[in-house]
């Protein structure tokens, strides 16, 4: 079960890459992402039945959304416990 | 601005879902994740994202309300104490392997409350202010101190409202124990490992002792029927029962829930069954495996519902926000607020396994004494961080909205609180068990539904649990 795939980095900045793939290490725990050569390794065992391709658009995405919304997620937190 | 305040997580049918912070959620064909990835919703789909409080507008008052309003529907609120978990001893006539709390021989002395002890927890139910109380007698084996029992019950009777639980080993049933046991606020909760060669070799060892347990148990469930008796297995995950022996032994004695529950990495199981540590992909396919039997077995006879009592515990924080208090899995989990564990020496803890982790001498949890309190700088420590909300990787998590927060269990295992979510038994597992509910959830096979809707306690079975965007 699992598998691995090669995404091309095309036009995305590396570092950002870089970044997202951590992410993607932190939130599943059986994804493997190796970085060489402007390309993305993703291996899982873990979400054995879900695309890597779609695990890593939505870190990707996931990673936007949640930049984007930090602050007014802490602002909404901030006023609920006052 | 707009505000999309959503998380992803890829499906294992190929979609994905977004669920915003208020716990909505929704599943999304590629063409539309690709649309919302790229800013190039239609106008007709941003308005039914917004509708559904999944997008909100800038200027829009009233969305924002709402969302926060569904956050705060969320968020766990810690009452006045209405909790006990009471100890009143720590001696125990059985000497399960795997027993998480260092039980003391049945003659052992030293290990039951004082009277000063006894006089202090009276003495904080009479301080109480909550209007009912629910308490949950631990050992050791409470059935050998019937006098403490009928001690606090009785204390108990200017509450509008009472429940006890007596988890009990049933090796003792004698008349002053049925008279505790036959009233109606009293309920009995026991261990039952599977069949009988299951529960002998994990807990009582003998043929006599297996046997008075199971007629025992035959007692209990035919004299009182099963709904005031509740039983939960512990499964060894190296060796786990055959699924339907399982099931058929729950069956037989009435009981439609089965919590499964893996040995616990405590007590006498950390150097018995130290491969407890970590419950592994092995467990996990385990347990989804039973789940998917309930179903099936659900299925076939529409007599009874099954269900594994953790998973719809899951499934109603998916659903019903704010009405599932199980304290292993709420946001934040305050500590020594509305519920406390008094061990049978009078020191509390914020859990049962804090009190486990002192007895095994791992780490002292403790926050109190039941005579001088525990409302201290050790239960705030605790408290403050006792959350997801702030957590780097859990703030990432689709999941966050319906998971919890266990800092006992991590530092049962790991002796931190420190360790990236991920990186943790508590999160492996949640992730395991939310992934599975939402596979569920979205799943078009009628018998899944079938079993879904029950879990949920609904009254007939919906066409859909999930909205999906094309």
């Amino acid at each position: 079960m699992g598998g691995t795939i090669q995404l091309p980095v095309k036009d995305r900045d590396l570092a950002h890459v870089a970044a997202c793939a951590a992410r993607v290490r932190n939130l599943w725990a059986g994804v493997t992402v190796t970085i060489a050569d402007r390309t993305v390794a993703l291996a899982s065992t873990l979400h054995a039945n879900a695309s890597l391709e779609l695990i890593w658009t939505c870190a990707l995405l996931n990673e936007r959304l949640v930049a984007a919304n930090a602050e007014r997620r802490s602002r909404v937190l901030a006023d609920l416990v006052a | 601005v707009t505000a999309l305040p959503l998380r992803a997580m890829p499906l294992r049918d190929g979609r994905a879902l977004f669920v915003n912070d208020a716990g909505g959620f929704f599943a999304a064909e590629p063409g539309f994740v690709d649309r919302l990835d790229r800013g190039s919703l239609s106008c007709a789909e941003r308005s039914r994202l917004r509708s559904r409080g999944h997008l909100i507008e800038d200027g829009d008052t009233l969305g924002a309300a709402a969302h926060a309003r569904g956050i705060a529907t969320r968020l766990a609120r810690a009452g006045s104490l209405d909790y006990l978990i009471l100890v009143p001893t720590l001696r125990c006539n059985l000497a399960c392997s795997y027993c998480q709390v260092s039980r003391v021989a049945e003659g052992a002395r030293g290990f039951d409350w004082s009277s000063e002890t006894l006089a202090a927890v009276l003495s904080v139910i009479d301080r109480m202010d909550a209007t009912q109380v629910k308490i949950e007698f631990q050992g050791g084996e409470p059935t050998l101190r019937p006098d403490l029992i009928n001690a606090v019950i009785d204390r108990c009777g200017r509450f509008a409202r009472s429940e006890f639980v007596i988890c009990t080993n049933l090796q003792q049933l004698d008349d002053e124990i049925l008279a505790i046991l036959d009233r109606p606020d009293v309920f009995i909760s026991t261990s039952l490992d599977g069949d009988v060669l299951t529960h002998r070799r994990n807990r009582t060892g003998e043929e006599g002792k297996t046997a008075t347990f199971l007629n025992n148990l035959r007692l209990v469930t035919t004299r009182y029927g099963p709904s005031k008796v509740s039983a939960l297995p512990t499964v060894d995950a190296a060796d786990p029962p055959a699924m339907d022996d399982l099931i058929d032994s729950y069956i037989e004695y009435g009981f439609d829930s089965i919590f499964l529950r893996p040995i616990n990495y405590q007590g006498f199981a950390r150097k018995r069954h130290a491969g407890s540590r970590e419950q592994d992909d092995g467990w996990r396919s385990y347990h989804e495996r039973f789940v998917r039997r309930l179903i099936d077995r659900n299925w076939e006879d529409r007599s009874r519902v099954l269900e594994e009592t953790y998973f719809s515990v899951c499934l109603r924080r998916v659903f019903r926000p704010g009405q599932e208090r199980h304290v292993d899995l709420r946001n934040p989990n305050p500590m020594g607020h509305d519920y406390i564990v008094v061990d049978h020496d009078g020191t509390v803890y914020p859990t049962d396994e804090a009190r486990m982790l002192a007895r095994s001498g791992v780490v002292d949890l403790s926050i109190g004494t039941v005579a001088d309190g525990w409302a201290g700088e050790a239960r705030d420590l605790l408290t403050r961080h006792a959350t997801n909300q702030l957590d780097p990787a859990c703030t990432r998590c689709a999941w966050q909205p319906y998971c919890g927060r266990d800092l006992v269990d991590d530092i049962a295992r790991y002796g931190r609180i420190d360790l990236p979510r991920h990186e943790t038994a508590f999160c492996r597992r949640h992730m395991h068990l939310f992934d599975l509910a939402f596979d569920l959830i979205y799943s078009d096979d009628g018998k899944v539904r079938y079993s879904v809707a029950r879990w949920l306690r609904l009254p007939g079975t919906p066409g859909a649990f999930g909205e999906v965007m094309q």
